[in-house]
């Protein structure tokens, strides 16, 4: 079996073994059943489950994150909670009692609607705020999602745990499954694993090592350089192209945790600092001016699998790395590059860098300073929105890598970062020449 | 179709496929369909009169008896009298049996929430109210009618032609049982008086009833009249009444 079968298929069979042992059980209390009661039961059963598993990617299990990678993650967790929430819809469609005045209703009714209320929440938020998987074709429901205050959003997603406590109620109290003593158990056993390694994750952001800022400082009129030290704890070791969520403690920001890509990687120069890059757009990123030097934060992290160790360690002399960035998608393929520099690899390296004004560009004393160390570094800028002069004008694809040299499609790596209408382009330019998927790194930083 | 929705199919299709194949291997009788729920809009409770009335209705395990209250124009109480739905293995038959006729009672309406795994025994005690309160004659009175002319046709075993075996017991009650068609083994209680069986008596039994009335009804009587348990078998009941000589048999065994 594949990756891609386990990253698509790993949490639905997770979902699906404890559907049906908890179907079984069930079951094992019963002599008969009918279709329409077996129908609803499985429903709401495999609804729940699901609602158990997605809750649990929610909590970013790393140890399964570093082999699949967040951004898809999060999509098997959006498609996910579609299914759930058809499986709801049907499960209470087939319960449907008329409309019945709360008071009247039997206590399993009440935390049934009760999970269903959290839950509609819950999909709400998720589908039209925090998740592009679902609003990302229509320009309509992207405007929306812009219009919508994600940290609110967020803050109400975690209704998730309402929804989840309200059904366990809502079965536990159920007529006939209260003398079920496996499934009784079951259940409890799948809810308190979910919702222990929630909380577990929870407390360990709370817990998690204090970073100040040493330094902030705009690069460009629309981007910002932050460099943290630690406090407390030390940095935990990252891969050079991870990111970390970002909390502000008592600064004039929000307090959600938000992810960005290192620019840093482990080097002389940043022997005890992380270094990040964020551009301005949206609530959050717009109120970084009011961060001050000594700010604190913590460091949820790190995540990401922008380089895994097989391609860190293949061979300099015969693999060419080629890093493509759109924009401030710059940041993972520095902190990649400065890791190299560090290694002092003789590598060929073709860093395209795709930018849409000639105000964006900066840091190019560092490329130059890289130049000398390694004469198979090249650097190809090429400006999408204005023509300026020496540089290429238009966008990065097949023509433009063939021309600059960066064309490494039998033997190179190729690692993308940038806006999803670039990272589409490349998808396509892989497909076009045949490239390995093994070959290929996207960082998706839309998700 | 885009890759969320081919997964999302997938996954759908995923759950349907693990639902039948546990529901396959760990359900014994699977039943396809829910009977119509019972037609209670008929009875108007206004022109009900004051009393006690009898009905029944046709659950599970055979027919379900009630006797519903009725004062000052309201249902006062619900009571199941008599019912032969198998409680031993389905714990929601047995919430039906208490909530759906305090339900009735609660609510003085005809039409309470089916309560999920008892849809049949629910709905039979909806219908028998109904039945009571609409004035006709309970269906269990109807059924015997029916039951005795079928007899009057075509009777299962002549009574009439069986002689009588020389055989004396030993004065006494006896019980015995053997394995039926159902889940749990058939009792019988027989009595023996002056030397000779006088009454056989079926004390505990999870057969489909509809299926063995004949043999239930017929088999005692014959064993009675023939002072011994080597009878005819009832057809279309054979493994039943193979079941009940058995038991018979098992039971005299400590009275010769």
């Amino acid at each position: 079996m594949n990756k891609k079968f386990w990253s698509d298929w790993l949490f639905p069979i997770m979902s699906l073994v404890s559907f049906a042992s908890l179907l079984a059980a069930m079951l094992l209390g019963f002599d008969s059943i009918d279709t329409s009661f077996l129908i609803s039961t499985s429903s709401g059963l495999l609804a729940y489950t699901m609602m158990l598993t997605v809750t649990f990617i929610g909590s970013r299990p790393r140890f399964i994150e570093k082999h699949f990678g967040m951004p898809e993650m999060y999509e098997i967790h959006a498609i996910m909670s579609v299914v759930l929430s058809i499986l709801a819809a049907i499960h209470v469609v087939l319960q449907w009692n008329g409309l019945q005045w709360v008071t009247d209703m039997s206590d399993v009714s009440q935390t049934g609607w009760v999970g269903v209320i959290s839950l509609i929440i819950v999909m709400f938020t998720g589908i039209f705020s925090l998740s592009a998987v679902i609003v990302g074709n229509s320009p309509t429901l992207r405007r929306f999602k812009e219009s919508l205050n994600r940290e609110i959003n967020l803050w109400l997603h975690r209704f998730a745990i309402v929804a989840i406590a309200a059904i366990y109620l809502h079965m536990f109290l159920l007529p006939f499954l209260k003398d079920n003593m496996i499934f009784m158990v079951l259940m409890t056993t799948y809810t308190v694993a979910t919702l222990g390694y929630y909380f577990f994750w929870k407390i360990k952001i709370m817990a998690s090592p204090e970073f100040k800022v040493v330094d902030i400082y705009k690069a460009t009129p629309s981007l910002w350089v932050l460099e943290f030290e630690p406090v407390t704890g030390t940095i935990s070791p990252y891969t050079a192209g991870d990111y970390f969520f970002i909390r502000f403690k008592g600064a004039d920001i929000t307090g959600e945790g938000h992810p960005f890509s290192t620019s840093s990687a482990v080097t002389k120069r940043y022997s005890n600092s992380i270094e990040f890059m964020i551009k301005e757009a949206g609530d959050w990123t717009g109120s970084l001016g009011n961060i001050n030097i000594g700010d604190i934060a913590t460091l949820e992290g790190p995540h990401g699998h922008f380089l895994p160790p097989a391609v860190d360690e293949s061979d300099e002399e015969s693999i060419p790395y080629v890093l493509l960035g759109g924009g401030i998608g710059l940041t993972p393929n520095l902190s990649v590059l400065r890791h190299e520099v560090e290694k002092n690899s003789q590598r060929e390296i073709h860093l395209v860098w795709g930018l849409a004004y000639e105000e964006d560009m900066f840091l190019l004393e560092e490329f130059e300073e890289v130049k000398k160390q390694n004469p198979n570094f090249h650097l190809h800028i090429i400006f999408s929105n204005e023509e300026v002069e020496g540089y290429d004008f238009g966008f990065i694809n097949d023509e433009y890598l063939r021309r600059v040299g960066a064309d490494k499609y039998t033997d190179g790596h190729f690692f993308v970062c940038g806006p999803g209408p670039m990272l589409d382009a490349s998808r396509k330019i892989f497909a076009d020449n045949n490239v390995p998927h093994e070959q290929i790194h996207l960082d998706d930083f839309d998700f | 179709m885009g890759r969320k929705t081919k997964l999302g199919t997938q996954y759908m299709f995923a759950g349907i496929f693990v639902m039948l194949f546990v529901s396959m291997f760990f359900t014994k009788d699977y039943i396809m369909s829910v009977p119509e729920q019972a037609d209670a809009g008929d009875v108007s409770l206004e022109t009900v009169e004051d009393g006690t009335y009898t009905g029944t209705g046709e659950g599970f395990g055979g027919t379900l008896t009630v006797e519903v209250t009725v004062a000052d124009g309201e249902i006062t109480d619900v009571e199941v009298t008599d019912h032969s739905e198998s409680q031993d293995d389905i714990d929601e038959v047995s919430v039906a049996l208490e909530e759906v006729p305090a339900n009735i009672a609660e609510l003085n309406s005809l039409e309470v929430d089916v309560i999920s795994g008892a849809s049949l025994t629910s709905n039979a005690i909806m219908q028998a109210v109904a039945n009571a309160l609409s004035g006709e004659e309970p269906e269990a009175s109807d059924n015997e009618d029916a039951d005795d002319e079928t007899e009057k046709e075509e009777p299962a075993i002549d009574l009439d032609a069986i002689e009588e075996e020389n055989i004396t017991y030993e004065d006494g009650t006896y019980t015995g049982s053997a394995e039926g068609f159902g889940d749990d083994d058939l009792e019988v209680e027989v009595t023996v008086e002056d030397g000779k069986i006088s009454e056989v008596l079926i004390t505990e039994s999870s057969e489909t009833e509809q299926v063995v009335a004949d043999a239930f009804e017929f088999l005692p009587q014959a064993i009675v009249k023939r002072n011994s348990p080597d009878v005819d078998i009832v057809s279309g009941a054979t493994v039943t009444s193979e079941a009940l000589i058995e038991a018979v048999t098992n039971a005299l065994e400590d009275a010769q």
